[in-house]
């Protein structure tokens, strides 16, 4: 059966531009390699297209990050994107958006990889079968591993705020 | 009473009870409904669930303009990306046409091993640095060192050679006994080996699994080389990197369809002739074609690091720790003599962009002292990184078939 990638785009396009955000923790790049992921799409009729697009942004995800810890530029980036954000907001409005963003990312790598995939994916709105599918993992051990993956993380959350309260 | 398990709880709280076998499902909703110690499980479960969402959601993510699919559209079709074939699903393997159907495949993975005019030869295209490399003395893989490194590593066992083949035994044999010929005794001494002119092998591909962790200390693993038991002189595996260099710098020196065909049937009859006293899962003429000469190969598999975008990895082992991976792109043909219709449609070099696009996101993946070579290899590329300076990498390609 033919792949309708419009309808595909039209359901999955934004969620999966926030799975590679989460990833590489830069808007522009994350479009960019939504775009990528999305224009190899076209070629291809895979059976399952969500879990092949979320599989494909992975891997290249996966790439994107180590090279740019590898530039080191990650952070001069997150700085330069909190300046940027212009008047819209004022600065203490930024400054809360950065602790947040920042103490997600620090929860999250906390995890180990398959945790932190399995997580984002779940966020992504992906089933059991499609995260299956994306992580090599079996259906029936998708569940309790994502669940424990939860639970991690908002332990780790939680750590961090105590530690936040306790400095401050 | 029995609790619901963990499992099924948690299929319970995704909403995936479905993927229960027939009837659980239900079982485990009318369990939790009357069990007081499995709801305050599910209580417990679905707080954790709601406060890992909640993070999860966190702030906006920054807006940036996201593409409509029209745009993404038209990309596609700059980018020359054709529309979708008809061809093998996702996951399944092509179809294969080639004399060994009906062959029994035990292995999901096989290798499509190529002899045809304009496979061979090679051309620098495209390299890649990485800084300079900082390597002990014992290391250093200068030009006069690549062939007392090969010699080093010479005389490894046949039986663990590959760490994770992709070839089960008995497949991709060479070409029928019809059209092979005894390698000239001259071949050593630098004459140029006439052949029969190729013959397309090939049998179906589908590597299980993408995205291969191109991780290099994986492969650390592999151990060291033995030492030979037998006289490097006498030693056939030297005699056969000593004809495979001889023959290929004249060849790389005077290029030509001709010259390549002529590599390639080289290669394949010296498989016949080569050292392989056991029964290697790996055909001699698939190493000798693919692997540079006198290096243990660690393993060959397929990699897919993006759906569709196939290549055979070559990982080889320059030294305790240090591995040589060769990469070949765009390989994927017919069983058929006749051109396939991958290289039909991939038209010239600079239109298989697929390949280059594989090539950038390996470099992106490079590790810090590593180097990467990007050649014209046939119709694909061949996409070499090593811990050694780009000149090294280039002198040690140059002993490929």
């Amino acid at each position: 059966m033919s792949v309708d990638w419009g309808e595909v785009y039209r359901t999955s396009f934004e969620e999966l531009f926030r799975f590679l955000h989460r990833k590489v923790w830069d808007p522009e790049r994350a479009r960019d390699l939504a775009q990528e992921v999305f224009v190899r799409a076209l070629r291809h009729e895979p059976e399952n297209p969500r879990a092949w697009l979320f599989r494909v942004a992975s891997n290249l995800a996966r790439d994107e990050a180590r090279m740019v810890i590898r530039r080191k530029k990650h952070l001069a980036l997150l700085r330069t994107e909190a300046e940027d954000q212009g008047g819209e907001r004022g600065p203490e409005e930024r400054v809360l958006e950065e602790e947040e963003w920042e103490q997600l990312r620090s929860a999250l790598n906390t995890l180990n990889e398959r945790d932190r995939e399995l997580l984002l994916l779940w966020d992504a709105g992906l089933s059991y079968r499609e995260m299956a599918e994306v992580t090599e993992l079996s259906p029936g051990a998708v569940g309790t591993t994502l669940a424990r993956a939860r639970r991690r993380l908002v332990d780790a959350h939680s750590g961090s705020e105590k530690e936040n309260a306790a400095r401050n | 009473m029995r609790h619901v398990t963990d499992g099924e709880l948690h299929a319970f709280v995704d909403g995936s009870l479905d993927l229960l076998p027939d009837g659980r499902g239900s079982e485990v909703r009318d369990h939790i409904a009357s069990c007081s110690v499995c709801q305050e499980r599910l209580q417990d479960e679905e707080a954790v669930r709601a406060q890992a969402q909640d993070l999860l959601k966190g702030p906006a993510v920054p807006e940036v303009d996201l593409p409509s699919f029209e745009e993404l559209r038209e990309r596609a079709k700059a980018q020359g990306r054709p529309e979708p074939e008809a061809g093998p699903e996702e996951g399944e393997a092509p179809r294969y046409r080639g004399p060994l159907r009906g062959v029994p495949l035990a292995w999901a993975a096989t290798i499509v091993l190529a002899l045809g005019v304009g496979w061979m030869g090679g051309q620098i295209g495209s390299t890649v640095s990485r800084g300079n490399p900082i390597l002990p003395a014992t290391q250093r893989y200068e030009d006069a060192d690549v062939s007392s490194l090969q010699r080093a590593n010479l005389g490894t066992e046949p039986e663990g050679t590959v760490g994770n083949s992709a070839f089960p035994p008995g497949v991709a044999t060479p070409p029928p006994p019809g059209e092979q010929e005894p390698v000239p005794e001259g071949a050593g001494q630098g004459g140029r080996v006439e052949g029969p002119p190729g013959r397309v092998d090939a049998l179906a591909a589908s590597p299980e699994g993408a995205g291969a962790d191109p991780l290099p200390e994986a492969e650390a693993e592999a151990g060291v080389a033995k030492p030979s038991d037998s006289p490097a002189s006498t030693d056939p595996m030297l005699s056969s990197a000593r004809v495979n260099s001889s023959i290929l710098l004249q060849e790389l020196n005077a290029p030509s369809p001709d010259s390549q065909a002529r590599l390639y049937s080289t290669a394949s009859r010296r498989s016949q002739t080569g050292a392989s006293e056991a029964e290697s899962q790996i055909p001699d003429s698939l190493e000798n074609s693919l692997a540079v000469p006198g290096l243990k190969v660690v393993s060959i598999e397929w990699e897919e690091r993006v759906p569709g975008e196939k290549a055979l990895l070559v990982r080889q082992l320059l030294s305790p720790g240090d591995t040589l991976e060769l990469r070949y792109l765009g390989m994927l043909l017919s069983g058929d003599a006749e051109v396939s219709p991958l290289r039909e449609t991939r038209g010239s070099l600079e239109e298989a962009s697929g390949g280059l696009t594989y090539a950038n996101i390996l470099e992106a993946s490079l590790p810090a002292e590593w180097h990467q070579v990007v050649m014209e290899w046939g119709r694909g590329l061949l996409v070499a990184r090593a811990p050694m300076t780009e000149q090294n990498l280039k002198a040690l390609l140059k002993t490929l078939h």
